[in-house]
């Protein structure tokens, strides 16, 4: 999982550690307000024991082993953030002095195992085990799901950063500067081996220490107050435009999943040019009706349309998304104190 | 740190039983040479950095290294790749870094980077030329695979791995140069120096001490399981893996919370002071001056 440098190239590798700034300022923000600087033990002790666990060899079928990554089982323990930070640290500590995971795609890594992982993973966690006593076996179960979940999550996330790089930089030959497995390979690559042998080594390490844990001392499962538990549940309003965020982020699927599979427009969405090829004409009330309304960013795409890159088309579509999700949000806002007033807000 | 004699395959001290065998056993001693190895990279095993390199402010050698890293994303030329790789190695040993310690940090390289690299050189993932034809069959595609009527190593697909593995190369043996001459409590004042958060490199700070710890009491947990018990089977193998590290977790646990204590108790605010004062001499403008004059050649070149 851990992506080694040299196979993304700086397009991916900056954007990554674009997505990633915000989420580093946030956890260091939530670790200021919520644990103060007094607990970096316990952050120091989620990074420490993240790495141990990827040292722990576990047996998997077929006479070989395989080791579990962990992120998944800070987050249950510590609470998300806190698993962003005490992750980013493990990452770092083994990019620069132990050579796993590269420098360069330190940003993409984070991503995948610190973000992505404890996130999925803890939400899948709290969903199952949602009212459920610490020392109950359902709780271990949840974990186990967690860590199944939040490490397929990232393997996917992990291969559609390498199946992008032949289609986002290539030389003049048309051969692949960085990784050279398009998203047809290292889809099913990194889908096949995590949803059949990694994804079950994750959920049993997840799993079975959540289940120790909660046999010997299950007040470490309990959410004590102040933690960084606590601090993972942002206000409503939060929590949409984090959810909001992440789907404008991902809105460039839908550019790259039609290209992928030869796909041509939805049935129904073709504008007059298609509807000549299709039909052999233009219906004259269309004719007329298509010019009347010239809209900012047609078909979400930059001057030119579809002749840009597919990078360029997509950071179109996530500008499109953000731009169009502000101003739904905006115009719902205003209507709501237009009609109901300034009041209630209070804590929702 | 070695593995203790007695443990290793195949070692039997005189008067002594022969270690356990079996699939469980060897778990066991993978995961202990995995963390004996860690150990000795943490605790420098190669000894502490000597040589100019050594004698450097920390700060100097990142951010040169880190242009030389992202430069070496930018070549595209193997020649150039090739360049950097050895000139990252001709630097770190006349720079005084040990080349067990170099080769320590690189040793797995050769063989991961083959694994990736080698199936790009195959013709369904890099179509052109064909050199060598291992395998013929009827051409086909389903969906968004298409599969050529032969599987055979192309030009092409060997020009790009071998771009792949002098890329992987380069970067590994800078970032090398970098970390086998400082050592880990310099590199994170030195994080902390260019601008990355308190929390980030406190916390890398403590973490070096804390693993220090855990390896112990994960070394100890395996070496009182080789030591006492055959092979027991994987469920058992899987559950004692877990109950280790929930125990280890445990004990971990307490030491944080001692340690806040006396952290606390001596005064931290949360405020560290990790920076001494800043050694910007002749030498580090030199080197940051180089390293920024080789990455420009890098990523032109």
């Amino acid at each position: 999982m851990h992506i080694p440098d040299g196979y993304l190239g700086p397009a991916t590798y900056l954007a990554a550690y674009g997505v990633m700034v915000p989420f580093w300022s946030a956890a260091a923000a939530r670790v200021k307000r919520t644990l103060r600087l007094q607990k970096i033990p316990l952050l120091a002790l989620g990074a420490a024991f993240t790495f141990l666990v990827m040292l722990f060899n576990v047996p998997i079928p077929g006479g070989t082993t395989g080791h579990a990554v962990g992120s998944v089982l800070v987050a249950v323990l510590l609470g998300p953030w806190a698993a962003v930070a005490a992750v980013s640290v493990s990452l770092l500590v083994q990019a620069l002095l132990f050579g796993d995971g590269g420098v360069t795609a330190f940003g993409a890594n984070c991503l995948t195992m610190a973000v992505v992982m404890p996130f999925t993973g803890w939400w899948v966690y709290r969903l199952l085990s949602r009212g459920v006593a610490p020392d109950s076996r359902r709780r271990a179960l949840a974990a186990a799901a967690g860590g199944y979940v939040g490490l397929n999550a990232a393997a996917l996330t992990a291969a559609f950063l390498f199946g992008i790089q032949p289609a986002l930089a290539h030389d003049a030959a048309g051969r692949a500067l960085y990784c050279p497995f398009p998203l047809s390979v290292a889809v099913p690559a990194m889908a096949v081996e995590h949803f059949l042998l990694f994804g079950f080594v994750e959920a049993a390490v997840t799993g079975l220490v959540v289940a120790a844990l909660a046999r010997s001392e299950p007040e470490l499962l309990r959410e004590p107050e102040g933690s960084l538990q606590e601090a993972a549940s942002p206000p409503r309003w939060k929590r949409w435009a984090l959810a909001l965020l992440v789907a404008a982020l991902l809105t460039p699927l839908g550019l790259a999943l039609p290209n992928f599979f030869k796909a041509g427009d939805a049935w129904g969405e073709w504008g007059a040019e298609d509807l000549a090829k299709k039909a052999g004409y233009v219906p004259a009330g269309l004719q007329r009706l298509e010019g009347l309304w010239k809209a900012p960013l047609p078909d979400y795409a930059p001057p030119g349309g579809g002749e840009a890159s597919l990078l360029v088309q997509s950071l179109w579509y996530i500008v499109s998304a953000v731009a169009g999700a502000v101003l739904v949000g905006g115009a719902a806002w205003g209507l709501r104190r237009l009609l109901g007033g300034r009041e209630s807000h209070g804590p929702s | 740190m070695d593995l203790p004699e007695w443990i290793q395959p195949g070692i039997v001290p005189p008067g002594r039983p022969a270690p356990p065998s079996g699939a469980a056993s060897r778990t066991a001693r993978r995961t202990l040479g995995r963390i004996v190895r860690a150990s000795a990279l943490l605790l420098g095993g190669g000894g502490t950095p000597e040589g100019f390199l050594a004698g450097l402010d920390a700060r100097a050698k990142l951010l040169g290294v880190l242009s030389l890293l992202v430069a070496s994303t930018f070549a595209s030329r193997p020649e150039s790749l090739a360049a950097a790789a050895g000139a990252a190695w001709v630097v770190a040993l006349a720079g005084g870094v040990s080349p067990r310690r170099l080769f320590l940090m690189l040793s797995f390289v050769p063989l991961f980077g083959l694994a990736l690299a080698l199936p790009a050189a195959l013709s369904p993932v890099t179509p052109g030329q064909p050199l060598l034809v291992l395998l013929r069959y009827p051409a086909g595609s389903w969906g968004p695979w298409r599969w050529p009527a032969d599987l055979s190593i192309t030009a092409g697909g060997l020009y790009v791995a071998l771009r792949l593995l002098l890329r992987t190369a380069a970067c590994l043996s800078l970032a090398a140069l970098l970390t086998a001459s400082t050592p880990a409590s310099a590199l994170w004042r030195a994080l902390r120096g260019v601008g990355a958060p308190a929390v980030f490199s406190m916390t890398a700070g403590m973490m070096a001490r804390y693993l220090e710890l855990l390896l112990r009491a994960a070394e100890e947990v395996h070496l009182a399981k080789i030591s006492r018990g055959g092979a027991k089977g994987a469920g058992f193998e899987r559950a004692w893996a877990a109950a280790s590290l929930g125990e280890i977790y445990q004990k971990t646990r307490r030491l944080a919370d001692e340690v806040t204590r006396a952290m606390v108790s001596r005064g931290f605010t949360g405020e560290a002071r990790l920076l001494e004062d800043g050694r910007f001499g002749a030498g580090e403008v030199l080197f940051l001056l180089a390293s920024l004059a080789g990455a420009v050649a890098l990523a032109l070149g």
